[in-house]
């Protein structure tokens, strides 16, 4: 594969030895959009800033297209990287109207030509018209698209994206996430982005980094995190799941709802992660099942339907169309549909990060 | 200890060279010069020194000076407490115009208001004048309290309005619905909330009595400052007056010192979030025209009195050969008031850049010190510079630079206060978004944040330059020898009771300290939008 970015090892403390990123490592290809996902505090952002040169990591390094950035005793400038970025609040210049905040950027290219490569940006962003405004007089879509156009405007191989949408409302937001991803698509550029919303990741990622506290937990497509979550903190953060404890044997496992298949052999006592789409209830037969179940609750969200299943003094989660109907107070017999995942239990207890040096 | 040194001193945390340089510089040229006022109080062998420090006229000096103090607080206490109730809690008509009437008073410096208060009263004074009724002159500690009083209450009354009007009503609600009587409640839960702001406020006014040269050696009343003045410039004995400002030093740093222990863990937030309630209005009824007359007789005093006689004795003995002397007076006020605007704005910059982009207790520490040039009394400070320069750098004695330089220093703190909330309007993501777009760090800062902030650094300049055009011990110890300014003529003419010559040199100084009320009411108010 074709790598752009690598980070190795990148860990940061603000407040020793709390390490607010430990050990991160991961790789973008050219022309990949990759995301990093995790919850508000978990070190995502800190990880880009240090991509983008505004934090200086304690340990680790960045290499972008065979150019070492951030080694021991090297640490080159922001203004030196050639990375683009675009902030959570689009930081636009007040004081500039759009396109002389686009043209700032474009400090290499002949003067007389800035204003035209400017003008081709805003214009391939859909805001020609808006060139004089000043950035006030904008929506806050619009501003995220002078944001966008003014990073973009200088090509840079790679562009860093803080919580892009996170300022949109919702409508806005799923617009304007697929006209960017469509743009840089278009443009050939690779990305980096950072978000809290798995929705938004996995719908605009090419691959996805899970982080949390501090620490990157998965890496894959957003078809493997989603599926095949490796550990209980990914398998819950991206939607809903069911996390059940079993015995297993080889390829399969037993519990309460009965026999499962199993996604990876296992012996012993494992996790499961099993999402609520992937079972399924029926009316139960009396000659064949032992694995009853009440229904406890029923909500009805139109398409489709969630019940509260309760087996065996557990409860499950369980999302079926809508031409599956059950009562609260139901006997049913739950199903699934799919493999379980076997998720990684941490064998050594993780050094909680007040202890760690 | 190592590990908090090492914390402070977490060379990430720390600001870059050029913009710590400054700071460094600011505290240096501050405390070296003061340094100096050891070196000289010392140049007296043992038997002198302990003679001069158990002096029984040093003893007369604190009393005298501590008297002016306490006195000037409680005279100002008694006026700006009603006044700040009134308009903020009451439904007096006509709010606006009676803040701006309580701001005003803030326009005619402690030496104008001696000027105005000696040239209306007296056989030959205003009064005497016009209508033929002799008051006795105003002279020692009553015209000196009553001058100042009048020129320093509004400090009070601003702190005190902003604070009433900060007091959440939920807490007076409460108060009453536990059954206490209004009366009560003001009492017991509304005042002990204004302590802070009092005690901010009382230091403000203590600090400036503390300094005040011009209304004290005008009314002849001698407190340190005078002394200092009388042993320099009359007695010619630099040791004893190096002495009397080692003294006023430590009563100043007494002051802050007890300022800062008071002020400990008094600090009263809002708790709770609850939707912010706006205040109820006490309704006056016809207790307005009490109030109405508490605020006329106020205003009388405090501007109608001065601002009258100024254009009284303008009218009285015009002379258009005076208009050289003035365009003299103001040029020369300007000449060195530019350009120390200037000065204390790009010092303000690093300072306030330093604390707002990389806090922590050093930077904070860093912008501190430009409150040192402030707090420090302006005879002491100018004193010290004397020497200083005498001693160590005698190219720079009687230069106008020196001037400049002291003025700078001496306002700095004036100046850190808006170019540090507009340093709070320009995000950190602004240079950011520069550096990631190719740029240094110095050319991020004035491409983007420098711009943003145009405004708080016009303001900035504006405060100092404005202050300068009518501070009057520092020009009168550091200008060069004869060098005009406005505020040295307001002074010396009406030290000799040429009032008439004094009178537009003090118009002047009126205007340009209207202007700085305007702004400050200005920003006020729309900081409170």
């Amino acid at each position: 594969m074709n790598t752009l970015l690598q980070t190795s090892g990148l860990t940061k403390a603000f407040d020793p030895p709390e390490n607010v990123v430990e050990d991160v490592s991961f790789a973008v290809n050219r022309h990949e959009i990759f995301a990093l996902l995790g919850p508000s505090g978990c070190g995502k952002t800190t990880t880009l800033r240090m991509i983008a040169g505004f934090e200086k990591p304690d340990r680790g390094e960045v290499v972008l297209n065979d150019r070492k950035l951030v080694g021991k005793k090297l640490f080159v400038e922001p203004e030196d990287r050639g990375i683009g970025f675009v902030f959570q609040d689009y930081a636009l210049f007040p004081h500039l109207p759009v396109i002389r905040n686009v043209m700032f950027g474009l400090k290499n290219v002949p003067r007389k030509e800035r204003e035209e490569r400017a003008l081709e940006v805003l214009c391939m962003m859909g805001l020609r018209d808006f060139r004089d405004r000043s950035p006030f007089e904008l929506s806050g879509g619009q501003q995220q698209r002078v944001a966008l156009a003014r990073a973009v405007a200088p090509t840079p191989e790679l562009i860093l994206l803080d919580e892009p949408f996170s300022n949109l409302d919702a409508v806005l937001r799923h617009s304007t996430r697929d006209e960017v991803r469509t743009l840089l698509k278009k443009a050939g550029m690779s990305a980096l982005l950072v978000t809290h919303d798995q929705e938004e990741a996995l719908s605009f990622a090419d691959r996805i980094a899970v982080m949390n506290e501090g620490r990157i937990e998965q890496i894959g497509t957003p078809e493997e995190v989603y599926y095949r979550p490796r550990t209980r903190f990914v398998a819950q953060f991206l939607g809903t799941t069911n996390l059940i404890t079993a015995e297993a044997i080889g390829a399969t496992a037993l519990t309460e709802f009965g026999r499962v298949n199993l996604d990876r052999p296992a012996n012993g006592r494992v996790t499961l992660s099993i999402r609520p789409e992937h079972l399924t209830i029926e009316k139960p037969d009396r000659n064949r099942d032992n694995y009853l179940g009440e229904v406890i609750a029923k909500a009805f969200k139109g398409h489709d339907i969630t019940y509260r299943i309760r087996i065996k003094a557990r409860e499950c989660l369980v999302h079926t169309d809508n031409r599956i109907n059950f009562h609260a107070g139901d006997r049913v017999n739950v199903k699934p549909l799919e493999t379980a995942v076997v998720l990684e239990e941490p064998t050594v207890p993780i050094p909680s990060a007040k202890t760690a040096v | 200890m190592i590990t908090k040194l090492i914390r402070i001193f977490r060379v990430e945390n720390l600001p870059r060279w050029y913009f710590l340089l400054p700071a460094v510089l600011v505290g240096l040229s501050v405390l070296i010069p003061l340094s100096y006022l050891i070196v000289r109080a010392l140049e007296a062998d043992t038997d002198l020194s302990m003679e001069l420090v158990f002096r029984y006229r040093n003893l007369t000096l604190l009393y005298n000076t501590l008297l002016l103090a306490f006195s000037t607080l409680v005279i100002g206490t008694i006026i700006a407490l009603p006044m700040a109730w009134i308009t903020t809690r009451t439904d007096i008509p006509g709010r606006k115009l009676l803040t701006l009437l309580g701001v005003l008073p803030l326009a005619i410096p402690g030496y104008v208001m001696a000027y105005a208060l000696l040239g209306f009263s007296g056989a030959n004074g205003t009064l005497a004048m016009l209508f033929g009724i002799e008051l006795p002159r105003l002279s020692g500690f009553s015209g000196a309290l009553t001058a100042i009083s009048l020129y320093t209450f509004p400090y009070l009354y601003l702190n005190f309005r902003s604070a009433l009007a900060g007091i959440d009503p939920s807490l007076e609600e409460a108060s009453l619905s536990l059954g206490y009587r209004p009366r009560e409640v003001f009492f017991r839960v509304i005042l002990p909330q204004l302590r802070p702001a009092y005690y901010a406020g009382a230091l403000i006014i203590f600090l400036y009595v503390l300094g005040d040269f011009g209304a004290v050696s005008l009314m002849r009343f001698e407190t340190f400052s005078y002394a200092i003045y009388l042993q320099y410039a009359a007695s010619y004995d630099r040791i004893y007056a190096a002495w009397l400002a080692l003294m006023l030093l430590a009563l100043t740093s007494t002051a802050l010192v007890v300022e800062y222990k008071l002020l400990r863990g008094l600090f009263f937030h809002r708790i709770g979030s609850g939707s912010e309630k706006k205040l109820k209005m006490v309704r006056l009824g016809h207790w307005k025209w009490p109030a109405y007359i508490f605020v006329t007789i106020l205003v009388l005093f405090s501007i109608v009195l001065p601002s009258s006689t100024i254009i009284f004795w303008m009218v009285e003995a015009f002379d258009v050969s005076q208009l050289a002397g003035l365009r003299r007076a103001l040029t020369g006020s300007a000449m060195a008031s530019a350009p120390a605007a200037l000065l204390a704005t790009a010092l303000a910059i690093p300072l306030a850049y330093n604390s707002v982009r990389h806090p922590s207790r050093l930077t904070r520490g860093l912008e501190r010190i430009a409150y040192l040039g402030y707090a420090t009394p302006p005879l002491a400070f100018a004193l010290a510079l004397i020497f200083f320069t005498l001693n160590a750098v005698p190219v720079l004695y009687q230069t106008l630079a020196l001037l400049i330089v002291a003025y700078a220093l001496h306002f700095l703190a004036e100046a850190i206060g808006p170019v540090r909330s507009s340093l709070y309007q320009a995000s950190p993501r602004l240079e950011e978004a520069a550096r990631s777009l190719g740029y240094g760090r110095l050319k991020a800062f004035f491409f983007t944040t420098f711009p943003v902030m145009r405004n708080g650094l016009i303001v900035s300049a504006a405060f100092v330059f404005m202050s300068a055009m009518k501070e009057l011990p520092i020009t009168f110890l550091l200008a060069p020898v004869g060098y005009e300014t406005l505020a040295v003529n307001v002074w010396s003419y009406t030290a000799e009771a040429m009032f008439a010559q004094a009178a537009p040199y003090a118009l002047v100084i009126l205007l340009f300290s209207t202007l700085f009320v305007g702004l400050l009411f200005a920003k006020e108010w729309t900081g409170r939008r």
